[in-house]
């Protein structure tokens, strides 16, 4: 799976250590879902999205799927 | 100062060696973690303290005493096992997966050594008889060494991979 996440993160202006405290897991955590290295649970996902106020499509994405349902990327 | 945002691409997860090959943990100092350091310590020393006694009165204790002082290191350990529980209910997910599939691999890895062994020291003990008394409990301290060490080692080489 794939996602957006670093770009978020940047352009909110957090640290891999704050969205990590908002979310309650390690930076180590949020690092190996930036890196795709791991996918994280539809809770965290959740929790995710809604630090960034976003649908969870919009940040994670299958590997040669579409960003949103119906867009190529 | 400017956050790091660009982290990702260079730094990779790892979590602290130290803290992972030596205590067990995942060195993040949360107060679930550090509760557990200072547990395992006292639990240390009060084992390190019973070995002493043991080397010091050569292990020949009076029967009461004797039974109490070889349920000592069970029951220590029992009570750093619910510790640990409490420690692995307060990981969030990525280092309890480690954790899990750490104690997949030690399972696995302890049912095919218990195998082998078993028959090697069947065959062993066939060309030169063991002392029974040496049978009787050794094997059991040196497995449960065997299976932290197996499960410490999935835990560092699964760590790295994030």
């Amino acid at each position: 799976m794939r996602n957006d996440l670093r770009v978020l993160r940047a352009r909110h202006n957090l640290t891999q250590a704050e969205l990590a405290e908002r979310v309650g897991v390690t930076r180590q955590t949020i690092n190996a879902i930036e890196t795709e290295k791991y996918d994280p649970s539809l809770p965290l996902a959740f929790k995710i999205a809604a630090v960034f106020g976003q649908r969870i499509e919009e940040i994670f994405f299958a590997e040669n799927g579409s960003k949103v349902p119906g867009q190529p990327r | 100062m400017q956050p790091n945002h660009s982290e990702s691409n260079s730094t990779p997860s790892r979590w602290p060696v130290s803290e992972m090959l030596a205590r067990g943990t995942f060195g993040t100092r949360t107060p679930a973690e550090l509760r557990l350091i200072l547990r395992g310590k006292i639990v240390g020393a009060l084992i390190l303290g019973w070995l002493l006694v043991g080397i010091i009165t050569h292990m020949h204790p009076k029967p009461l005493m004797g039974v109490i002082t070889l349920f000592l290191p069970a029951a220590l350990y029992t009570y750093y096992a619910l510790e640990k529980r409490k420690y692995f209910l307060s990981l969030d997910e990525l280092p309890r997966r480690i954790e899990l599939e750490g104690m997949a691999w030690a399972y696995s890895v302890g049912v095919l050594a218990t195998l082998w062994l078993g028959a090697i020291g069947y065959v062993v003990s066939l060309q030169w008889p063991l002392d029974p008394k040496l049978l009787a409990w050794v094997p059991f301290f040196l497995f449960g060494a065997f299976l932290a060490s197996v499960k410490g080692a999935y835990r560092y080489f699964a760590s790295r991979r994030y």
